[in-house]
């Protein structure tokens, strides 16, 4: 044999196996293809699609707040919040003293905001930086510290509309006024889409939208904010100016039922979120009850119109002023003796009102207040209104219907006080008080007869001419309206020297466009009488709100409400009749 | 069968342009968004800015003190009509 056969033969099989090995080898890498593209084919995809893939939020911004010009009340803007990554932050400690001065935190405070949190991957440092602040910090370039962008609400109208508009939280969310009852809609839904980014982490292609965004929308009040303003000035300088403990205006438009005006006192900056106090921030206007005192006595003449049992001129004797019911006594300021049923809201005789009431059936006393709103809501959308307060007439005493007469025993809120005089101002149609602008018109439905509210009406404007109210007069207008002054009741029982001051009017008094009630809560300077603490700032108010709103006078200007004789029901026999 | 050779390689080339376009004008239309929400931002601003410039008590005082403007009297008032 030769050599080279008996090496072939020698190494026979390890050729062999050589060649086996590759074949092997072959099969396995003629399979792993034929594997990938069956047995894990989706789960490289998914693999795949995970490093490119990404779904991303799309933010919705929060909707503004508008007044009824569209000027703005509440708009979103987006600004820094410093959050930092606390292992690295940790290690750049040097820097801190510098970063305390220019966030005006101390040392110590960032250290307790960081070091508990020291396991966590973000952590606010600051949140709602002011843009000087933000510049400085960016500058500054410490580890670990970083800025992200967040929405901030801001209010222009600041303290004047707090109330209505009401504010967020730090993170957007609405606590109270427009803001918590609309928050939905202001706040829109976030969207999410899936996408294809590149290696800078472009997106690079739209994959699918998962779910469309839908953008907060802005909510359009009917509040004018030049009204509102000038509502909030005057009421400001009076609670000051009688050292009162607190203060209310509501403004409507009579013939829609919306808020022009809802001012209180004391108010709050919603832009400065450190002095966010119940206190302050309170809507009295649709939270607090009171009794209504002689505010309330036109519903009652109502109800005595209406009865047929009496007329504007029927005389009522309230000699010798004063009027016992078992243990109580009923009294007037002084002895009026003989007064016509004008004369007893003009006057305002509580005696007049009890004696009328008395006379009258409890259930139709009762109808008329409870179809004009009292004892109920107002309807406004605004979150924690009151409900008013009105014992069912089933269960009234003789004492409950003669005091109920002039307004005590029950409660109201200044909102619901000065809906239930814009049935007077709209010949006896109640409508719901709004204060969200909606194209729908207002459903009204009739609480007393047109009759009935026209000769209140007239009765008013003798309130203002010759009565208790002659503050409220507004020169070149016509105004109806009625003071109350109220004894406060304290936990035990009525106090005898804190009052809260109404007037409740509307202007002009022959064809209202504006109904305003004003409350004022424990003036403290001497006058305390509706008619000389709260009255002037319904003039004052309606003064600036007709100039404002271009309602034309209905008397000429040379001298205020000389004509004093609206007759019943026909027109105005005023030297400048204007309609 | 080389006819068909063409036509596939073309389309091929095709898909990888107009793909590559595609993700292109994504990134445009992206851009675009971005300069969208930043003008809205700066529109937000302006018209804080705007309200806070024409703030009624701003103005007010303006008008009272500096130009030394007052509301019309009664007695400075005529009716036209």
């Amino acid at each position: 044999m030769s050599p080279r056969s008996v090496s072939k033969d020698k190494f026979r099989y390890r050729r062999r196996a050589v060649v086996m090995t590759f074949l092997v080898a072959a099969m396995l890498l003629a399979w792993k293809p034929i594997d990938i593209q069956l047995k894990e084919r989706e789960f490289l995809k998914s693999e795949g699609a995970d490093r490119h893939l990404r779904t991303e939020k799309i933010d919705a911004s929060r909707g503004m707040i508008l007044d009824r010009n569209h000027e703005p009340l509440a708009i979103s803007t987006p600004i820094h919040s410093a959050w930092v990554h606390p292992r690295q932050f940790l290690e750049a400690r040097d820097r801190w003293p510098e970063l305390s001065r220019i966030l005006g935190m101390s040392v110590d405070h960032i250290e307790t905001k960081v070091v508990p949190r020291g396991e966590k991957k973000f952590v606010y440092l600051k949140r709602h930086l002011t843009p000087d602040e933000s510049l400085a910090v960016r500058d500054l370039n410490v580890g670990g510290l970083s800025l992200t962008e967040e929405d901030r609400r801001y209010y222009p109208a600041a303290e004047y509309a707090a109330h209505v508009v009401g504010f967020t939280n730090v993170d957007g969310q609405g606590q109270e006024g427009i803001e918590l009852a609309f928050d939905r809609l202001l706040r829109g839904e976030p969207g999410l889409r899936r996408v294809i980014k590149d290696k800078r982490r472009r997106v690079v292609e739209d994959v699918a939208r998962l779910r469309p965004v839908i953008p907060g929308q802005n909510v359009v009040l009917t509040i004018d904010q030049r009204v509102q303003y000038v509502a909030y000035r005057e009421l400001k300088s009076a609670v000051q100016a009688n050292g009162a403990q607190a203060g209310s205006v509501v403004v409507l438009d009579t013939r829609t039922g919306e808020v022009m005006a809802l001012v209180n006192r004391p108010s709050v900056n919603p832009n400065n979120r450190s002095d966010l106090r119940d206190e302050h921030y309170r809507n009295r206007a649709i939270t607090d009850l009171f009794e209504p005192g002689s505010t309330i006595k036109p519903f009652t003449i109502a109800a005595a119109l209406e009865s047929g049992l009496y007329t504007p001129h029927t005389i009522i004797n309230t000699d010798p002023g004063f009027f016992k019911i078992g243990s109580h006594v009923v009294k007037d300021v002084k002895n009026y003796k003989q007064l016509d049923v004008g004369g007893v809201l003009e006057k305002s005789s509580n005696i007049g009102a009890s004696k009328i009431a008395l006379s009258l059936d409890p259930k139709l006393l009762w109808r008329v207040f409870r179809d004009c709103g009292f004892g109920s809501t107002s309807e406004v959308l605004l979150p924690g209104e009151a409900y008013g307060r009105l014992e069912d007439y089933p269960n009234w005493h003789e004492l409950d219907q003669a005091i109920l007469a002039y307004g005590y025993g029950m409660s109201v809120t200044a909102i619901q006080l000065a809906r239930a005089y814009m049935t007077i101002a709209n010949d006896g149609l109640i409508q719901p008080v709004r204060i969200v602008r909606t194209a729908e018109p207002s459903q009204s439905r009739r609480a007393i007869k047109r009759s009935t509210a026209q000769a209140v009406r007239t009765m008013l404007t003798r309130v203002v001419e010759h009565g208790t109210a002659q503050d409220a007069a507004i020169p070149g207008y016509s105004v109806a309206g009625k003071t109350g002054t109220v004894y406060k009741h304290t936990g035990k029982g009525y106090s005898d020297d804190r009052y809260m001051a109404i007037f409740v009017g509307m202007v002009p008094a022959e064809h209202p466009r504006l109904v305003a009630a004003v409350i004022i809560d424990e003036p403290d300077e001497g006058e305390y009488h509706g008619g000389q603490v709260a009255a002037p700032i319904f003039a004052s108010v309606m003064r600036e709100a007709t100039r404002i709103l271009n309602i034309a006078p209905d008397y000429p200007l040379s001298g205020p409400g000389s004509g004093a004789d609206l007759a019943l029901g026909t027109r105005s026999s005023a030297p400048f009749g204007f309609h | 069968m080389l006819l068909m050779v063409a036509i596939v390689f073309t389309s091929a080339v095709e898909l990888v342009m107009h793909r590559n376009e595609g993700r292109k004008l994504v990134t445009e239309l992206q851009k675009l968004r971005g300069d969208r929400k930043h003008l809205d931002r700066e529109w937000g601003q302006l018209l804080l800015e705007q309200a806070t410039w024409g703030a009624h008590n701003r103005i007010e005082e303006a008008a009272r003190n500096k130009l030394g403007m007052s509301i019309p009297s009664i007695a400075d008032t005529r009716e036209l009509r």
